[in-house]
């Protein structure tokens, strides 16, 4: 919370205040949806870089390493004890810029200087970026802590280019849809199904995610084509859809937990974290993997080209791959982690999860985000064209 | 105008109007007979603007009532009332032309005028206040003079039983108040209707009014025409403010129905004419005695005065106001202290200027001398 | 000849002095108005690029394609000017409230409290709007006295309420200024001359005060046209306004080019409407009292 407070203490001054809505509705401010909705992510970037020495704290140890760091990230993502912690170590306080969504950062990136000098990239982005040169290849003589041997090879490999790597896995995780069975059928396990019933029996009442990959991959899988296509006659049948289920819809956003909680919204797009969150709170709520399909995806560490302050950033990324922080991050992101050593230290309730760790027969079906949506401009109008229409 | 007979346009019975327990009108009797034009006249703070709005109705009286053409009016919102108003600073509607402005009231009129009644009643109303043609000027085009044109303009045009007038030239400089005044004056008597004017300025009073209602600290302290005021003050404050007057209060050592008398150390006894011999008054009572400095002769102290002036004192010039045809002279007397005396331009203009710091002799007959009480 | 040297020198030196003075209004308007309207312009006829963004073209086709927000045009232009209309609707009783009937001694501290909520973020106050609007909110306490089912979050309705509640003080305190600088004479006179309290406030009141009207309505009505916040909340991204479409265009879907050529006719699109605002209001306000009744 502290990070995510320190990032925004400009428009939040109370921190009590946000106490109290956290404990009003928990995680009503999803990961992805708050800031990239209000644009606050780019506003506290422009806080961070103009003012220098706002976040800095007195350095305990005058080293190389500079007393200073910044880092573009979600929010909710990081624990703040562990931040707290890594700046006690080094003097390197680390300045927090969150985002809403993958696009939101390489738009960010595109615009030029963006002045991070780390940030989280989700799979299909990698590529991508590393053609657009935003990215280096990692140094990992200087990631003492990084063990390439005890990473799920499935999640590691998206972070590597021909074989070299440019990410270190975060967490990985899915996206399905939820379900409140207290007002809906339990039954409902496709996402043909999905869409059907929300432009039915259950219309005003579904949530779609304000995210092309996953509003616009949910819509494809409804005909059974890839979660990834770009090809014109299938991205036309899905825009289709979604034109025709957008006055069904209760709404299109990735801030969905609010009116789940509340009643107002029965079924959404979820990603598997917040489907932990709202099932933790009320058993009504089911996690479903669509049986077409859906989407498997991994976070990732990235360093920009030319970062300021890179040997911080290395000293950083170094600290978070300590497998016992590892935990303590997952602790409050509650996504799962990919590191074997990391995973080993977790309560078996976490890694026994069947929310957080379907069986390997349902996770077979998921698609990873494939680089080419990034950038793909139809994809991109289509999303638009669907929220404007 | 006598067609109501001898109903009066106003009457206050016992008005008074109370903020917060301050009287601003104290027991207000006052008739005003139809086609009068009354100066209500007084300090500033002494209640007079107060009664001319309980008239127009902004304020309601707190007890007492009023009465326009033998009706109360108490429980009448303004804009029911058959009188119309001349504010200060003349509240000019800055949005509308000068035609609109004059127009407003008679639209507001029932049964509805037509517009062309009302064009034609606008054009006689700015014909009337000597404006013919300026209908479309927007107000912030009109000087004050003729701002104050329009307002008398837009309020007569209602054809009122009474207007009221408040402070109506204040804002103008001397050349134009004074031909307000005139101006002023002979509407009234050209339309014959009840005018009732508020104005601090005693000359503007005097000048233009049949009958003066003399106000302070929310009570009719006189009422009459001017001469009455000027002549016959009914005490020491109407003396004091209508007209110039060097005041000498001190306790009446002799007094009967016609004259009272004071002794002053170094001077000995002055006495004056009794201006309210009803009022009883005896020995050992206060008494002012209210000598107007037109009755103050002067001459240098090498000269004699004239046989006929009882009382005959000395002093110095202090200073000198060049008035045109009068010169008014300040007589500095160790006793009496600053003497005001007026003297009239001599025909060959030659022995009656003195310079400041002149020795002079100057005295009066106390038959010219008012005693008020 | 030495004094007119010396005034000529005064001169320059005047000029010179007011050039100074000026130089920083210039710039600041140069940098931060001129030249990035250049830039959107230039933006505007071009492509996007192959990974978003920009790239130089000299084509009118994303002024071709401006169609496919029409919802968004259509949102904006009848959701602001409602919310604007709405807003003065509200507000002028207020500010008249304020302005006229409280006693001096109590107006600037409620005055105050009409902006109090300044002091909070937007942000903050429209989160508090979900809550309130939302199925455990007013339309619980609508079903407690027997109206179920009422949706209220996610409605257009929603986004009015939403923008007047957030831009209400604005339109408040210019209204209130007109009202309160009002010479109440005025009204004074306007009964004397036969008028009716309401007749009073129609003819002389609400004429007086309508540069409040206009000015409160421009500033509100600029930032509807402009705003993406709270539609995007209160409308759980049904509702899309200009302001939405081009957030999504710059940060999302990194089409510049379109965004460019949507901020740019957004521009024009307000000029036209304000432009006809002013002249007709200001013609209502000239004609209002030739045209009385």
């Amino acid at each position: 919370m502290a990070d995510y407070e320190d990032a925004r203490a400009g428009v939040f001054p109370r921190k009590k205040f946000m106490d109290l809505l956290k404990s009003y509705e928990r995680g009503s401010i999803s990961r992805r949806h708050f800031l990239g909705v209000t644009g606050l992510g780019a506003a506290t970037m422009a806080l961070g870089g103009a003012m220098p020495g706002l976040f800095t704290r007195p350095a305990y140890a005058e080293g190389d390493l500079g007393n200073q760091l910044s880092i573009a990230t979600w929010p909710n993502y990081h624990n703040p004890d562990v931040l707290q912690e890594f700046t006690d170590k080094t003097g390197v306080a680390v300045d927090v810029n969150v985002f809403g969504s993958n696009e939101e950062m390489l738009a960010k990136l595109q615009a030029g200087s963006a002045g991070w000098s780390m940030f989280v990239a989700t799979n299909y982005t990698i590529s991508t970026y590393q053609q657009l040169g935003f990215i280096e290849p990692l140094e990992l003589a200087k990631l003492s802590n990084y063990d390439a041997a005890s990473q799920a090879q499935r999640f590691a490999n998206e972070g590597m280019v021909d074989g070299v790597v440019y990410a270190i896995p975060k967490h990985w995780g899915t996206t399905g849809f939820i379900l409140n069975t207290a007002r809906v059928d339990p039954k409902i396990a496709t996402w043909k199904e999905f869409w059907d019933r929300a432009m039915t029996d259950y219309t005003g009442r579904a949530i779609v995610h304000d995210y092309q990959l996953t509003a616009i991959g949910m819509a494809l899988k409804y005909y059974g084509y890839s979660f990834n296509s770009v090809d014109t006659t299938e991205l036309a049948k899905a825009e289709e859809l979604l034109m025709k289920a957008k006055p069904h819809l209760f709404g299109i956003t990735s801030d969905y937990q609010p009116p789940l909680r509340n009643g107002d919204a029965w079924m959404s797009l979820c990603w598997v974290g917040d489907a932990k969150q709202l099932n933790r709170d009320d058993p009504n709520m089911l996690y479903v993997l669509g049986a077409e399909g859906g989407e498997i995806w991994t976070d990732f560490f990235v360093i920009p080209k030319d970062a300021p302050h890179r040997e911080a950033a290395y000293a950083f990324l170094n600290f978070l791959l300590d497998p016992a922080i590892q935990v303590r991050e997952a602790e409050v992101a509650g996504y799962p982690l990919t590191d074997k050593r990391a995973v080993a230290l977790q309560p078996a309730e976490v890694v026994n999860d069947p929310i957080l760790n379907p069986a390997a027969e349902l996770l077979s079906a998921l698609e990873f985000g494939a680089a080419v949506t990034l950038t793909d401009p139809n994809r991109a109008e289509i999303i638009a064209r669907f929220k404007s229409a | 105008m006598s067609d109501h007979g001898s109903v009066p346009d106003i009457e206050f019975r016992s008005a008074s109007k109370h903020y917060g327990g301050v009287a601003a009108v104290e027991k207000f009797d006052l008739v005003v007979e139809a086609g009068t034009f009354l100066s209500i006249l007084g300090p500033s703070g002494s209640g007079k603007t107060t009664s001319l709005r309980l008239i127009a109705g902004f304020e309601q009286p707190t007890s007492g009532d009023i009465l326009i053409r033998g009706q109360s009016v108490t429980d009448v919102p303004p804009y029911r009332r058959a009188v119309n108003m001349v504010f200060q600073h003349y509240a000019l509607f800055p949005h509308m032309t000068v035609a609109q402005n004059i127009a407003y009231g008679l639209r507001n009129q029932r049964p509805r005028l037509d517009n062309a009644e009302i064009a034609r009643r606008v054009g006689e109303a700015l014909e009337l206040v000597q404006l013919p043609g300026f209908g479309d000027r927007r107000i912030f085009q009109m000087s004050g003079g003729q701002q104050q044109r329009v307002a008398l303009a837009r309020a007569l045009v209602n054809r009122p039983n009474v207007l009221l007038l408040d402070e109506p030239l204040a804002a103008l400089d001397r050349k134009l108040r004074e031909d307000m005044q005139h101006e002023l004056q002979s509407l009234q008597r050209e339309l014959g209707i009840t005018f009732v004017l508020v104005t601090h300025d005693q000359e503007e009073a005097m000048s233009m009014s049949d009958v003066v209602c003399l106000m302070n600290k929310g009570r009719i302290v006189q009422k009459g025409s001017a001469q009455e005021l000027y002549d016959r003050p009914a005490d020491a404050f109407v003396a004091g403010f209508v007209g110039k007057s060097n005041l000498i209060a001190g306790t009446a050592t002799a007094a009967d129905g016609t004259t009272a008398s004071i002794v002053m150390d170094g001077i000995g006894r002055l006495s004056g004419q009794r201006t309210n011999q009803a009022a009883p008054l005896a020995a050992g009572q206060a008494v002012t005695l209210s000598v107007r400095p037109e009755i103050v002769a002067v001459v240098p102290s090498t000269q004699t005065l004239g046989q006929d002036l009882d009382i005959r004192l000395e002093g110095r010039i202090v200073n000198r106001i060049f008035l045109g045809d009068l010169t008014e002279y300040r007589i500095h007397h160790p006793v009496l202290g600053n003497v005001l005396a007026r003297r009239s331009r001599q025909a060959d203009g030659s022995a009656s200027s003195f310079e400041k710091g002149d020795a002079v002799a100057f005295g009066w007959r106390s038959a010219d001398v008012l005693a008020v009480s | 000849m030495t004094a007119a040297l010396a005034t000529s020198n005064e001169g320059r030196r005047k000029s010179v002095v007011t050039a100074l003075l000026l130089a920083p209004t210039a710039l600041w308007f140069f940098v931060l108005l001129i030249l990035p309207m250049l830039v959107i312009i230039v933006f505007s006829l071009g492509e996007r690029g192959p990974v978003g963004g920009y790239q130089a073209a000299l084509t009118l086709k994303q002024y071709a394609s401006l169609g496919s927000r029409l919802a968004a045009f259509k949102n904006t232009i009848m959701l602001a000017p409602a919310g604007t209309l709405i807003s003065v609707l509200v507000a002028y009783p207020l500010a008249y409230f304020l302005a006229v009937k409280v006693s001096p001694r109590w107006r600037y501290g409620l005055l105050v409290l009409v902006v109090l909520p300044f002091w909070t973020s937007l942000l903050v106050r429209t989160y508090a709007w979900m809550f309130i609007l939302s199925g455990k909110g007013l339309p619980a306490l609508l079903a407690a006295i027997g109206f179920p089912e009422i949706q209220m979050i996610n409605t257009p309705f929603a986004v009015l309420l939403g923008i007047v509640y957030a831009y209400m003080p604005l339109m408040v305190l210019p209204i209130f200024v007109s009202l309160e600088k009002l010479d109440k004479r005025l009204l004074d006179a306007a009964a004397d001359l036969g008028s009716s309290p309401l007749r009073s406030f129609l003819t002389v009141t609400l004429p007086l005060s309508l540069p409040g009207v206009v000015t409160g309505s421009l500033l509100v009505f600029i930032l509807l046209m402009g705003e993406f916040l709270i539609p995007s909340l209160l409308g759980g991204g049904k509702i899309f306004f200009i302001g939405n479409a081009l957030v999504d265009l710059f940060l999302q879907s990194r089409n510049w080019p379109l965004g460019a050529a949507m901020s740019l006719t957004l521009v024009i699109v307000m000029l036209v409407l304000i432009t006809l605002y002013v002249r007709l209001t200001m013609a209502a306000s000239a004609g209002k009292s030739r045209s009385l009744p």
